[in-house]
């Protein structure tokens, strides 16, 4: 079983932190395969961090891509040190270390050459690092990381979501039903949820509940994924949603 | 929160303006997923909170009507709600091609639209329409309307054997001429490999003719399972949830309660519990099991045969169905004979006695013809909090809407707790003290409302 696994839908590719970071008794290739998986997810709130830190779009796209280089280089993952704990810590602590160490050495070795994926990525890492730098550019870059990995988890959350149930029998639910994740629950209406949907309307209570537990449900998966003990997923959760609570 | 708003403006901090989450008050800007305020997005993983009683409960308050099935199941007239329980409802209707009763049976509605239950509801249906048996509810058709995934059924026209060993205690004829249909057909499903799951006397019907028909087979399966779409659902908030829907506590086998694998044998389990049921009027205690003839005027032999069938261990259990019921017959018989000589009156009455039975249970059944489900399993019910002082209400719509004001502003209460205060600011240090208070008076009403509905019934 390779560290990323994978869902009925194929697309989502879960890491599971704590088998990388364990990763002795697993293949070279199992744990590169488990380093791309982090680094499409992750790679967005990296690169706005490093783009805070002041790096043109055009260096947080090669630092990134390098960054994620070495990682498999090195051996940092499979040096094998389960107390290393959540993979949030773990990148920004090795991304701190790496642009204060590594780059120049990097930079000098070699220059460009991004994979298209970084672009993409990227992309996504722009509009989180643009969102944040006008409306709170006070707040600490470290924060913000936290933020943009929380943001990253609730994107990939719905993300899945969305996929979930445009294969399912109710393909158009979930434009309907997305609405109902931050509404109160008093407020929502279920009979006009009901109507729109062609549901009866006892059913659209049953539609909106298990809507929004299945959002808890994927939530929690993404974030055990990037934990090393299912002891500390609770915990990871509770920190980063209060992360973006704060000022 | 309007979604047509939030989508004209999905990025106010790009364009500098920063307007703030209608729900949560927080400003919006870098904090939009979606569309959706990520504060408010994240805060829904902590919304664990249940209104009183769950899912179920609202399910229980909110049955689609007649008139709202019309439009749903153009080709039947559906007729009347004719049962509920834990699994779904069921109604009486016509099927209009056909000219015949069927029975719609609407499977509780929290599967709608789950793709991977789909699936395996539409395997689950098509291998119990091939079950066809006589003494086994037919499946007609099924499929997925309003938000249901739904069967329709052959409508059984008589009672169930709840009704009937409610009215009075049956013999062991009796038992055994409700039994011996009951096994035949058992044992055709496990020939086949289905295994029906939740015995009880709730889904064994007696129409006006006297014959007996299983009712519900597979559909405890059906809603067992986790459907899993590919994340395993390990959440606190829904431990083991699946474990209990399943079955009746008072018929589940050892093995079903504790969710081990469980194979054609828990139907054996539960089957001995009826018959239990239907000759001393009790079901089995809990440890130690009494033997009937303590409990009634029966013959030590059919003792060894039900105790056998109530077995904890699977091993211990007859291997089939078949053999359970042969198992039976030789201990009737062999009492049969011992008694010939004797006053065969009391216990051991004539062979009509079931029909007898059955045209008393339907005087008193009229009503409920064909019902299923007669109520909500015990573990659905509202939770009883023992032991917590109880408010002193008007009405129960009253304390209703005391609990509904109370519930609004616990959610919001834990929600600044756990993600700080709206406008950022960290929680006030008093807060988890709210929290408690408003939990506290939450138990409280929960305990009240559960109190008053008993009382209402």
């Amino acid at each position: 079983m390779p560290n990323a696994f994978h869902t009925h839908l194929g697309e989502f590719h879960t890491t599971r932190w704590s088998i990388v970071i364990g990763a002795q008794g697993h293949s070279r290739a199992d744990v590169n395969a488990s380093v791309e998986s982090l680094y499409r997810q992750y790679l967005s709130p990296l690169y706005a961090y490093v783009r805070r830190r002041g790096y043109s779009p055009h260096d947080a796209q090669d630092l990134t891509h390098d960054f994620f280089s070495r990682l498999l280089e090195k051996g940092w993952l499979s040096s094998a040190q389960p107390h290393r704990g959540r993979l949030r810590t773990f990148l920004l602590v090795a991304m701190k270390r790496f642009l204060a160490n590594e780059w120049d050495r990097a930079k000098a070795e070699k220059r460009g050459g991004s994979s298209q994926l970084v672009s993409l990525q990227s992309q996504e890492g722009e509009r989180l690092f643009s969102a944040s730098f006008a409306a709170n550019s006070t707040v600490p870059d470290e924060l913000q990381f936290d933020r943009n990995w929380a943001m990253t988890i609730i994107q990939t959350t719905l993300d899945h979501l969305r996929l979930e149930y445009e294969r399912s029998t109710r393909p158009g639910d979930f434009a309907v039903l997305k609405s109902c994740l931050t509404a109160e629950r008093g407020d929502i209406d279920y009979a006009a949820i009901a109507r729109e949907l062609q549901l009866l309307p006892a059913s659209a209570r049953s539609l909106v509940h298990r809507f929004r537990r299945r959002f808890r449900e994927i939530f929690r998966a993404e974030v055990a994924g990037t934990v090393s003990s299912p002891g500390e997923v609770e915990d990871e959760m509770r920190a980063l949603i209060s992360t973006l609570g704060q000022r | 929160m309007s979604e047509a708003a939030q989508k004209e403006a999905p990025f106010e901090a790009e364009t500098g303006a920063v307007t703030a989450c209608p729900r949560c008050a927080a400003p919006l800007a870098g904090g939009i997923v979606d569309g959706l305020c990520a504060r408010c997005l994240g805060a829904l993983n902590f919304d664990t909170l249940t209104r009183i009683g769950g899912a179920a409960d609202e399910e229980f308050h909110a049955v689609p009507t007649v008139e709202e099935l019309a439009e749903f199941f153009p080709q039947l007239d559906v007729l009347s709600l004719i049962g509920r329980g834990g699994m779904g409802v069921v109604y009486k209707a016509r099927q209009k091609s056909l000219h015949r009763h069927v029975a719609l049976k609407l499977l509780a509605p929290e599967r709608a639209g789950d793709p991977m239950f789909a699936r395996r509801f539409a395997s689950e249906a098509r291998s119990l329409a091939a079950l066809n048996h006589p003494h086994i509810v037919g499946v007609h058709d099924f499929g997925e309307a309003g938000g249901y995934f739904y069967l329709l059924m052959e409508f059984v026209d008589g009672v169930n054997l709840r009704q009937l060993i409610q009215s009075r205690r049956l013999s062991p004829d009796e038992a055994l001429e409700i039994i011996t249909p009951v096994c035949e057909a058992l044992q055709a499903a496990h020939d086949r490999g289905i295994v029906h799951r939740d015995v009880k006397p709730e889904n064994l019907l007696i129409d006006r003719n006297g014959t007996v028909k299983i009712a519900d087979f597979g559909i405890a399966r059906m809603m067992d399972e986790p459907v899993s779409e590919g994340i395993p659902e390990v959440t606190p908030d829904h431990p083991a949830v699946h474990t209990l829907a399943v079955g009746t506590p008072d018929y589940a086998a050892p093995e079903q309660r504790v969710s081990a694998p469980c194979d054609h044998r828990v139907d054996i389990y539960s089957l001995g519990v009826v018959l239990y049921e239907m000759i001393t009027g009790q079901r089995p205690d809990s440890g130690q099991i009494t033997p009937p003839s303590r409990r009634a005027a029966v013959d030590m032999r059919i003792d060894e045969v039900l105790l056998k069938a109530l077995q904890q261990e699977p091993d211990q259990r007859f291997r089939t169905v078949a053999e359970f019921r042969e198992r039976f017959e030789e201990a009737k018989e062999q009492i049969d004979r011992r008694s010939s000589d004797q006053d065969r009156r009391g216990w051991w009455t004539g062979k009509r006695a079931l029909a007898a039975a059955i045209s008393v249970g339907l005087m008193g059944a009229a009503v409920t013809a064909g019902m299923m489900m007669k109520s909500l399993p015990d573990h659905e019910a509202a939770p009883e909090t023992p032991g917590e002082p109880l408010l002193e209400m008007g009405s129960l719509e009253e304390a209703y809407q005391a609990f509904e004001e109370n519930f609004a502003a616990l959610q919001e209460a834990r929600e600044v707790q756990m993600v700080g205060m709206p406008d950022g600011g960290n929680p006030p240090p008093e807060q988890t003290e709210v929290v408690k208070k408003l939990e506290a008076r939450d138990r409280q009403l929960r305990a009240t409302i559960s109190r008053m509905s008993k009382g209402r019934d």
